[in-house]
């Protein structure tokens, strides 16, 4: 009797791993279907040699459970090679972009060397690597997902064209990449320009300095936020004709030249704007460390959009130079 | 992949779609589950039991088969007998086999 009941708890056990990973209005009727088999299978000899024989026979319940099902994915075969690469590329850029985050941070911050080391591998480093696979997956998912619902028919048409410079690269790769990082990047920066508010106190020789309130400007973020996102969309929209047309062409160029140039120029004008921040926000750094601020903030921002000024040129210039040199080929 | 693996693979593969070709053609007569993974073995085609099962349930899904509950005898069995799609099928299916088997014989 012992026996027979651990050799009809050991069925119960199959019929409940292999029921657990059916859906929920298929279970009951796979599981009488399933109990008919394993009975007939047994025919009548309960012994725990043929128990066992015949659920080996069966094989794996997580097989059989597949077995009863319609293959699902989230991210298809025919895309998961992109995936996988457009991943390392996300989680490398990602984890750099932390690195070196923590390091710049750690100089500023007041606890030991050894505290920030910990803080940006188990704090941010983990954080940020998350946050690239999450946006990664969700875009591939999304893409899985338009494909599965409206399955586009196959159309020679939409084939790309073969990249016009040779490149190992992946085009495919590297515009989504391209996508990827001028979204999270505009956005958290739209994020902070909206969000422009800042609470700061000093302590410094018993005098208490606090500022609570707007950081930039509200006239200049007004300007501002539409013009980092009309840039953001065009540039992705530039991406993906990028993309079909196999590589830049003449208009193409033009355009990205334009819509890049236009919109450095807007920035830039903004940005050199003498009130730029507010000046509450500018005397509090005065008076606290008896600077003058504002210059200092001023002297920052020409720095910084000279190197972005120099790095956008050298951009151009590299593209200018692939394109004319492919259209020569073409010629 | 050792030779015995990859050859085991290699027929498994082979023998895929004849099977549904077998099952259907074996169930112009009802029959439950185990009578005809029985019957399939008496005739050489070996199918495996957790292949069989979810597989005569798709057909039924795609509506190939039609299926009945006996609760007459001591143990309830659900039987699986083709439907009007399925004996259809069948004989199309039937006559693709039967030229392909002639075509491949004059040149394999």
């Amino acid at each position: 009797m012992a026996i027979g009941g651990t050799m009809n708890d050991l069925i119960e056990r199959y019929i409940y791993d292999v029921k657990r990973r059916l859906k929920e209005n298929q279970r009951s009727e796979i599981e009488k279907e399933l109990r008919m088999n394993i009975e007939d299978m047994l025919n009548g000899d309960h012994s725990e040699d043929n128990v066992k024989s015949v659920l080996l026979s069966l094989g794996s319940p997580a097989k059989l459970a597949v077995n009863y099902k319609e293959p699902q994915y989230l991210i298809s075969p025919e895309m998961f090679d992109d995936y996988i690469r457009v991943l390392t590329i996300v989680l490398i850029v990602f984890a750099s972009i932390t690195v070196i985050g923590g390091v710049v941070g750690a100089f500023f911050s007041t606890g030991s060397v050894f505290e920030s080391i910990l803080e940006v591998f188990f704090g941010s480093l983990i954080q940020s690597l998350f946050t690239g696979f999450g946006i990664t997956t969700l875009i591939f998912v999304g893409m899985e997902a338009y494909q599965k619902k409206h399955k586009p028919e196959f159309k020679l048409d939409s084939l790309p064209k073969v990249p016009k410079v040779e490149s190992r690269k992946n085009l495919r790769v590297e515009i989504i990449v391209e996508m990827i990082f001028s979204i999270v990047f505009g956005s958290i920066f739209v994020f902070l320009l909206l969000a422009n508010y800042g609470e700061f106190t000093f302590v410094l020789d018993a005098n208490t300095y606090e500022y609570t309130g707007q950081i930039i400007q509200q006239s200049v973020v007004n300007v501002f936020v539409p013009v980092v996102i009309i840039d953001m969309v065009l540039s992705n929209i530039i991406r993906i004709i990028k993309f079909k047309e196999g590589g830049y062409t003449l208009k193409l160029g033009v355009a990205y030249s334009i819509l890049e140039l236009t919109s450095l120029t807007i920035i830039t004008i903004l940005l050199l704007q003498p009130n730029l921040f507010n000046t509450g926000f500018t005397d509090l750094f005065n008076q606290a460390l008896d600077i003058d601020f504002a210059n200092t903030l001023g002297l920052t921002v020409k720095g910084i959009m000279s190197v972005v000024w120099i790095i956008v040129l050298i951009e151009q210039v590299v593209m200018w130079y692939r394109l004319i040199k492919q259209e020569k080929k073409v010629i | 992949m050792d030779k015995e693996t990859l050859r085991l693979n290699l027929e498994t593969e082979l023998k895929r779609g004849v099977q549904t070709l077998a099952v259907l053609s074996l169930l112009k007569d009802k029959q439950y589950g185990y009578s005809l993974l029985e019957a399939l073995a008496l005739k050489n085609m070996n199918i495996e039991a957790g292949t069989l099962y979810p597989m005569l349930r798709r057909l039924e899904t795609q509506g190939l088969l039609e299926s009945s509950w006996d609760l007459v005898e001591a143990r309830p069995r659900k039987y699986y007998s083709l439907s009007q799609l399925g004996e259809e099928m069948l004989d199309e299916l039937m006559a693709v086999y039967k030229k392909m088997s002639k075509d491949l014989a004059l040149w394999l």
